[in-house]
């Protein structure tokens, strides 16, 4: 039965510089030998852990899932994973779009956190239609992956949370 | 809300915000982005509870447009019509005084054995000890490997105070075949 390639990405909640991949295909080829994974943002660019040479990252086969530690922001990204057999011979791949915004979910989650400890806070000038601002702007960022797999415009709803959230003070 | 709101064109302004409903929305979404990222997170309790207390008495007239909310899947809270039970010799484990058992996790109970003197047994008393899992009898010469004791367990809720006394089982403070 030949290989039915699948994976999955997200990030570490306990640290959103870190992608997280997982090989979920079924089936199985003997031929393969290894995988590289390219991981590309909305402008094109390769992303790639500090230190590495080239545009991809090489993921050992023996491993069903890797740890990259690649992001500085919430990033629409295109990722592709070639399965390899032992000459580099490319047997299969798969390329998907993911919209990796862990950093404003959890962010919002902590203001939406401190109006259960604070209930007043949404009378805060503002405050009340900043929150659903980021809120809807993140479910749109997603939304442009899904539905369009739309990088730039999951990357332009995703520049906005993160604006909004490196000058919080300003929103919330 | 809507249907809130709008019966103040009527009866003068109401206490529900336009707002309201999204408010809810977000903070559902944002327990559920928490929830999916760090399932363990100790304030996801505290802030679902915020979450209740903004739907307030919504939930109610929710639940009558939805036939009563019969499309929720009712929880049974923990321990409740759990208790009292029957335990035989036959429930105990091979050391012949420890009973394991799911509905003893994280409660109290006392003790009833047929076979012994008409008390209930509370803990800590020289009859039983919490154990993981379960209780651990420690009556002298207790053994449910040669002995066929019928015991009801029950919950027992009191939060604080001393567990009331109880006449030795016996005299002579030991457990013999005679039960007396």
């Amino acid at each position: 039965m030949p290989l039915n390639p699948a994976f999955t990405a997200s990030q570490d909640p306990s640290n959103a510089a870190y992608v997280v991949l997982t090989d979920i295909s079924t089936g199985s080829d003997g031929a393969i030998s290894s995988r590289k994974v390219y991981i590309q943002n909305s402008a094109g660019d390769y992303l790639v852990p500090s230190g590495t040479t080239t545009n991809y990252v090489v993921w050992p086969y023996a491993d069903d899932s890797i740890s990259l530690n690649i992001l500085e922001e919430d990033t629409a990204v295109s990722i592709k994973v070639d399965w390899l057999n032992s000459g580099s011979t490319i047997l299969y791949t798969l390329t998907q779009q993911f919209c990796l915004d862990m950093y404003s979910k959890l962010f919002f989650y902590t203001l939406v956190q401190a109006q259960g400890v604070t209930p007043s806070i949404p009378q805060d000038t503002n405050y009340f239609s900043n929150m659903a601002l980021f809120w809807a702007t993140v479910e749109g960022a997603e939304q442009a992956i899904v539905l369009a797999q739309d990088l730039s415009g999951s990357q332009n709803c995703l520049n906005r949370c993160t604006y909004m959230r490196q000058n919080q003070s300003k929103y919330f | 809300m809507q249907n809130d709101y709008a019966k103040g064109a009527l009866f003068g302004a109401r206490l529900t915000k336009e707002s309201s409903s999204v408010l809810i929305a977000y903070t559902t979404a944002a327990l559920e982005w928490e929830y999916d990222a760090i399932p363990t997170d100790g304030t996801l309790r505290g802030t679902a509870d915020y979450l209740l207390w903004l739907c307030g008495r919504f939930r109610l007239e929710a639940a009558s447009y939805t036939g009563g909310g019969s499309s929720v899947i009712p929880i049974t809270p923990g321990g409740q019509n759990q208790f009292p039970f029957w335990a035989f010799s036959s429930d105990f484990e091979s050391d012949g005084v420890t009973l394991l058992d799911t509905r003893l996790d994280g409660v109290n109970v006392a003790i009833f054995i047929n076979e012994f003197s008409q008390q209930w047994l509370g803990a800590g008393l020289g009859y039983f000890v919490y154990v993981d899992g379960g209780i651990q009898i420690t009556i002298p010469n207790f053994d449910a490997n040669t002995q066929d004791y019928t015991i009801m367990v029950q919950q027992v809720f009191s939060s604080g105070g001393s567990t009331p006394s109880t006449y030795p089982y016996i005299f002579s403070n030991v457990f013999d075949d005679t039960f007396n």
